[in-house]
């Protein structure tokens, strides 16, 4: 559910015990569910645990910027969102990935440190999704989010999170129905 | 499988998912406690880090500043050269490229010029291509910069029309002749920059053109039959809230690919409808981007969204000539 604004709801924190205050209220309230977000996204626990810090920097250092027009929430969340989507787009993965690398990199992603710990055979399907798909199922059942909430945190449409949730639940099932066999 | 047992199977799978993740939560404490003191790390040396920075910044400027001066007057550069001959050739080795005038639109004029560069510490040679933003009174300031590396020969600016659309886009390419390999960008110009929609680096065997009205990319690929790779891209605009396509219509081969790419921030989204353009797992390619193959012959549309806006593609695929 959407998360209103914490303590001091509607003011700044403008002291450093009461930055830290609001800070720690922030991670021990969504830390969890960062870490999560980064996750689905970048599927390497790592880089996961290194974003959900990073989120975090930027949250304590930009309290004061914080306008509360939004939900601490829906703030947080774009922040991770933002910061995947950056670790995406950084040179490694676009301008200096050469043609015939590509194939390479699929195939080693395969292989990353998270094979041996994405335990759970439905888990592990989700996570083989494409990245578009795979996120919005996660955060659909897994987070129990609404697709208004999803929408928001990723900045599409709400339409467009319900094609994905078809999408990703049509592929889920073939993935699914072909381990069965 | 029946919706029912795949609901329940993907409440297995949220039970799953927090027994994976119970395994690596670092305590919240921990986590603010790191997060505050790399804060503070970052702070402290903050303002000397941003005095640095505006002295290189400075200093770049005023090497840029004083790149510009000589370039024009050097000995195979004249100041506002039409590429007219140079378009119609081939890739040009770089010493012998003139400045080129490229326009994305009646406002937006940029110069061009390929300068022979080393990066990594002098390991690597290349070509750094510049674009300088043309303004009144003769004044020009650096607007788009990057770096081929292994390049030694250039291609012509290639302009991609856009009716509909602000700004055209541009095809910037750089080869590598010892090796058969090419470079390129597709930049446009967003939110007062020039920024860039797709690059690639080291294409064996490849070739890089605008045909039809979008890029097409060939690439050395044994596992085709023609052993190249072709794949079309097709750039994303979005202008006064409107999803702008550089054309309309398509017409591919089977097997040939088509990649949708929209600039870094947007989040496109297609879907064939006719189900003879098999998408391929965009994970590599970003959220910005979708790819397809043509798997059938026939007329497909695509229907495209950025999640606020929408278009749509029609493509004609036709079996290898």
């Amino acid at each position: 559910m959407l998360e209103t604004a914490g303590p001091g709801a509607g003011r700044r924190p403008k002291t450093a015990d009461e930055r830290e205050s609001t800070l720690n209220y922030l991670v021990r309230r969504f830390g969890d569910r960062v870490l999560k977000l980064a996750y689905y996204h970048v599927r390497d626990r790592y880089l996961a645990e290194d974003i959900c810090q990073e989120v975090f920097c930027r949250v304590y250092r930009h309290l004061d910027r914080f306008r509360g027009d939004s939900s601490y929430y829906t703030w947080i969340y774009r922040i991770t969102m933002n910061l995947c989507r950056d670790y995406k787009a950084s040179a490694y993965f676009r301008r200096m990935l050469p043609a015939r690398m590509e194939e390479e990199v699929i195939a080693a992603a395969e292989t990353r440190m998270f094979e041996i710990a994405e335990g759970g055979e439905v888990f592990s399907k989700v996570m083989d999704l494409p990245l578009k798909l795979r996120t919005v199922i996660a955060l659909y059942y897994f987070e129990e989010m609404k697709t208004a909430e999803i929408a928001q945190v990723l900045g599409i449409s709400e339409e467009n999170v319900r094609k994905r949730l078809c999408r990703g639940r049509e592929l889920l099932r073939k993935k699914l129905s072909q381990e069965e066999r | 499988m029946n919706e029912r047992e795949l609901d329940s199977l993907l409440t297995q799978g949220k039970k799953e998912a927090g027994d994976f993740f119970s395994s690596f939560m670092p305590a919240p404490t921990q986590l603010a406690a790191e997060a505050v003191s790399k804060s503070r790390r970052s702070w402290r040396p903050q303002a000397v880090r941003r005095m640095a920075l505006a002295a290189a910044c400075v200093a770049a400027v005023l090497a840029f500043a004083l790149l510009a001066w000589l370039l024009p007057h050097a000995e195979y550069a004249r100041p506002g050269a039409q590429p007219s001959a140079l378009a119609q050739a081939d890739d040009t080795p770089v010493d012998n490229v003139p400045t080129e005038t490229v326009a994305l639109g009646e406002d937006k004029e940029f110069r061009m010029n390929h300068i022979p560069t080393t990066v990594h510490d002098g390991a690597v040679p290349g070509i750094m291509t510049v674009l300088w933003e043309l303004s009144g009174n003769w004044s020009q300031q650096m607007a788009y910069s990057s770096v081929f590396e292994y390049c030694d020969t250039v291609y012509p600016a290639m302009i991609i029309p856009f009716s509909g659309a602000d700004y055209d886009m541009l095809l910037i390419a750089s080869g590598d002749s010892a090796h058969g390999r090419i470079g390129y960008r597709l930049v446009g110009y967003r939110t007062n920059a020039i920024q860039t929609w797709w690059s690639r680096d080291g294409l064996p065997g490849g070739d890089i053109s605008v045909q039809d009205g979008v890029a097409v990319e060939k690439a050395a690929d044994d596992s085709q039959q023609s052993g190249l790779r072709v794949t079309y891209i097709v750039p994303i605009q979005t202008t006064s809230g409107a999803l702008v396509l550089p054309v309309s219509r398509l017409r591919l081969g089977v097997g040939e690919r088509l990649l949708l790419i929209g600039s870094s921030t947007d989040d496109v989204d297609a879907e064939s409808l006719g189900g003879l353009m098999s998408r391929e797992d965009s994970e590599p390619y970003g959220e910005a981007a979708e790819m397809f193959t043509a798997v059938g012959t026939g007329e497909d549309v695509l229907q495209i969204s950025d999640g606020h806006a929408g278009n749509s593609l029609t493509v004609s695929i036709v079996e290898h000539e």
